[in-house]
């Protein structure tokens, strides 16, 4: 019985997703020492946590929608201008026309949306190349920013837009969200644990959910308690945490998301399974582009304006954070929360070496080469797999 | 009087000028398992991607009405509506996803616009359960067996509770105790008054399971009656039924010495499942090898690897006059003297948007080069002297290839294997797809060839091209040489029966 377990345990799928899943995390944990040890001590104080989410947020926002493109097999190689544009629009929108921000984000959002329909239009339907579709629109919308910014800065001194970019979620309300989280999750586990015994008359033991409910917990209050430490989780961070949640819910629990994976996986047998795969494109499309706009705004909140080039080159700091996280290029496997621990490594180097003053070419340099081997890193685990 | 719940009239379908269905008529009781034979190419599969809606009613002629009434189909869906799932060889599935998953894939369970797992998984494993499977819904596809996939496939189809099942090869990648599972299913089904279409090559299955036969023959139905009205030596004779046309030009084969040669050759897949098996064969200088079997008997495979072109562990030897050599890509093929002529001209044999030139000259830039630098003149006068060798009938030779009919595509694929002067040259279906002209064209080729000494394998599905061209005939099925015989003792009867050959017999 016991070597039924461990024989059903130590599956190749499972070593190999083990290996994959904690590579990435041990990595980070190495990286974390390095810096920690090399900087004696700044890198893990409690205000460069902060900054290091708060850094890493706007790229974390559009990684996330880079991901559902990719898992349906396609990039979208526009989102760094078409965010630049966005966020200029919205500035346009609050410090030129005087209209309420509320307004100008929702308006980011759906311009955004009308963006990715543009997109998605071309790529899911006239089947141009997703590559030169969005790096047309790269262009267009880089023109874009200059009409609207008239190459300048547009200042912003709006409190509520700038409390997107710069303040904190209140600290009682941030243990809140943490406690409520971690409960929802436990009970949903839980719950599905039961049903699975009751489907399939067997589950894993106990003691497994147990250990991952302690893991959880940990990581989660650990978060939660040196970000209230220092101010409180930044409302960026939060927004970031919300999306995940939000677009981790749509991949995996309605039907969209799951005919995302078999657009990407095998797009032949989705359209044999009577899916329209056009149209899944265009809303995975449609999706990164409203990603966008609410990465525009959390932007030029950040930096309190809109400059021409505020997000120029976040395509590709996007689509390495979803592919370091493990996030496949081929399409059809990848989780949204794997962009987010990617976007953590990248935003921990690039922060670890402004600490220690390592000049922005070599900075460049590092990434590059980090961006190489993780991705020789997945290839190797899937050789082994087949 | 049983009811036909499906019937096709008079259906058509032309590829490009090619017309491959001529006034197809088919009628299918319910409940009745009715099997579908024919040889390769024969339009089996095509009549089927028109009954489950893959190829749109306004590509097609002809009708096809379900329990009476005519229906008309733009899309997969819409078949799947009218009840009918298509179960294909290549399995139409997502690899990444796991089984409940994709037994539901495009008719998720919902509620509220919320996927319910739960009562996929439950209805997933009542469904395996029912069909004696001990898969867990929860595996993700990809780490199972083929047969299983195979299952997973069948399970997706009866998810969608579908009326009429149209099994393609089913049991071409199962083992025998899978394949004796899945007679259980279909005996099962019929029980619930499911209709199913039966397409197999193994004649004894189909003997073993239907109730009627309908055999295809070059895309038109050739005789249709009860099974127990057949048997396997009559079927036979309807699959291949036509003429030995004159079409192979006389040759007299002066066979020399052994060229090639493979000694308990094997190849096995990455993930360890067998490709070919303990394969020994020879061939010699001045004759033509042909390699027969039916689809999946892995004659393709075969070739590739002795070309170096198949990602596989392989044991054995291949000797090359007589010295073991070792070929690990098609850059040590070519060096040893092997051409290849690949199944597929579009995706393996020519660079499409290139010119003659550029595609004839592809496989010896050593040979048109002076130090280094490829020279203009020489490529330019060898690619003439090939052109008029094969007979290509194009305006120059700075015509791109994807302009060219496939006669001629196909010889500038030969004089690119030709370029490399190889002692053995392998060709893989070379007439397919090809007007009858230009094969006899290409037949005349591979004569003079023969006759200059080199060493010809040819692997071909058209039992005809393999009884005119060749001295002595490999017959495969399952990865395994079942039979060499000798050009006078084969016959089209006598190939088709290695071919089909179970296991038990052997």
């Amino acid at each position: 019985m016991k070597t039924n377990i461990l024989k059903k345990f130590c599956t190749r799928d499972n070593i190999s997703k083990y290996i994959r899943s904690y590579t990435i995390i041990l990595a980070t944990l190495i990286i974390w020492g390095v810096f920690q040890f090399l900087t004696k001590g700044t890198f893990l104080s409690i205000r460069n946590v902060s900054n290091l989410f708060r850094q890493m947020a706007v790229v974390g926002v559009l990684s996330i929608g880079m991901t559902v493109c990719l898992i349906a097999g396609n990039f979208d190689l526009s989102v760094g201008s078409v965010t630049g544009f966005l966020g200029a629009v919205s500035a346009y929108l609050i410090t030129n026309m005087g209209l309420s921000p509320i307004i100008s984000v929702i308006v980011a959002v759906i311009v955004g949306m009308v963006i990715g329909f543009w997109n998605g239009f071309w790529i899911a339907y006239q089947k141009v190349p997703a590559f030169i579709v969005t790096l047309g629109s790269s262009l267009i919308f880089k023109g874009g920013i200059f009409i609207i910014t008239q190459g300048t800065t547009i200042p912003v001194r709006e409190d509520f837009y700038l409390a997107l970019g710069q303040k904190y979620i209140s600290i009682p309300f941030g243990y809140f969200c943490v406690v409520a989280g971690v409960v929802l999750y436990i009970i949903q586990d839980l719950k599905k644990r039961k049903d699975m015994e009751e489907v399939l008359g067997q589950s894993t033991p106990i003691i497994h959910h147990i250990l991952k409910y302690c893991l959880v917990g940990m990581v989660s209050f650990g978060f939660v308690l040196v970000m209230n430490l220092y101010e409180g989780i930044p409302i960026a961070v939060f927004i970031m945490f919300i999306l995940l949640i939000i677009l981790s819910f749509m991949l995996s629990k309605t039907s969209f998301g799951k005919r995302v994976y078999a657009v990407g996986g095998n797009s032949r047998a989705s359209m044999m399974s009577g899916i329209n795969n056009a149209r899944i494109s265009m809303i995975t499309f449609v999706i990164m582009g409203g990603i966008a706009g609410l990465a525009g705004v959390l932007q030029t909140a950040r930096l309190a304006a809109a400059t021409p080039g505020a997000a120029s080159g976040m395509e590709l700091d996007a689509i390495a954070s979803s592919v370091i996280g493990g996030v496949s290029l081929a399409g059809g496997s990848g989780k949204v929360y794997y962009a987010i621990v990617g976007g953590l490594v990248m935003a921990s180097l690039s922060n670890g070496m402004s600490l220690l003053n390592v000049n922005s070419d070599v900075q460049y340099i590092v990434k590059g080469l980090i961006l190489i081997i993780a991705v020789w890193f997945d290839v190797r685990i899937r050789n082994y797999e087949k | 009087m049983e009811t036909n719940v499906l019937e096709l009239i008079n259906i058509s379908k032309s590829f490009s000028k090619v017309k491959v269905l001529h006034d197809i008529n088919l009628s299918v009781k319910k409940g009745e398992v009715h099997a579908l034979v024919g040889e390769n190419g024969a339009g089996k599969s095509t009549l089927m991607k028109i009954l489950s809606g893959f190829y749109p009613h306004d590509q097609f002629f002809g009708e096809i009405n379900v329990d009476g009434r005519p229906v008309k189909f733009s899309t997969v869906k819409d078949a799947e509506k009218a009840g009918i799932e298509l179960i294909t060889q290549e399995l139409e599935l997502v690899p990444q996803l796991k089984v409940y998953e994709n037994v539901f894939l495009g008719n998720e369970i919902k509620r509220h616009g919320i996927i319910n797992e739960n009562a996929m998984i439950r209805k997933t494993k009542e469904l395996l359960d029912k069909m004696g499977l001990e898969t867990n819904p929860q595996d993700v596809l990809e780490y199972l067996g083929v047969g299983q996939q195979q299952m997973v496939a069948i399970a997706k189809a009866l998810a969608r509770e579908s009326r009429i099942l149209i099994f393609d090869e089913p049991t071409a990648a199962l083992s025998d105790s899978e394949a004796d599972k899945l007679f259980d299913i279909i005996k099962e089904l019929k029980q619930q008054n499911i209709t199913i279409i039966y397409i197999s090559h193994r004649l004894k299955e189909v003997l073993a399971i239907s109730d009627r036969i309908t055999v295809l023959r070059d895309g038109k139905v050739v005789h249709n009656d009860l099974t127990s009205r057949f048997s396997e030596e009559k079927i036979i004779r309807y699959m291949i039924g036509r003429e030995l046309v004159d079409q192979y030009p006389e040759r007299k084969a002066e066979p020399g010495e052994t060229v090639l040669e493979l000694k308990n050759f094997s190849a096995v897949s990455k993930s360890g499942k067998p490709i070919v098996e303990n394969i020994s064969f020879h061939v010699r200088s001045g004759e033509i090898v042909g390699i027969s079997g039916l689809v999946g008997a892995g004659r393709t495979e075969l070739v590739k690897a002795v070309f170096g072109a198949l990602p596989a562990q392989k044991s054995g030897k291949i000797l090359i006059h007589g010295k073991e050599t070792e070929i690990n890509n098609p850059m040590d093929a070519i060096n040893c003297g092997i051409g290849f002529v690949s199944e597929d001209r579009k995706i393996e044999g020519l660079v499409n948007g290139a010119d003659i030139l550029s595609n004839i000259i592809m496989t010896s830039y050593k040979s048109v080069s002076r130090r280094g630098i490829i020279n203009d003149s020489i490529s330019k006068q060898m690619t003439n002297r090939y052109m008029e060798q094969m007979k290509v009938k194009a305006s120059g030779i700075y015509q791109i290839v994807d302009g060219l009919s496939g006669g001629n595509q196909q010889k500038v694929c030969i004089a690119k294997a030709l370029m490399s002067k190889p002692q053995i040259l392998i060709l893989d279906e070379p007439t397919r797809g090809i007007d009858v002209g230009a094969k006899r064209e290409i037949y005349l080729i591979l004569n003079q060839l023969v006759k200059e000494g080199v060493a010809v394998l040819i692997v071909s599905s058209e039992l005809p091209e393999i009884l005119g061209m060749s001295d002595r005939i490999l017959v495969m099925k399952d990865g395994k040489i079942t039979k060499e015989l000798d050009r006078k003792e084969a016959s089209q009867e006598t190939i088709m029966r290695y071919a089909t050959l179970e296991e038990k017999v052997l």
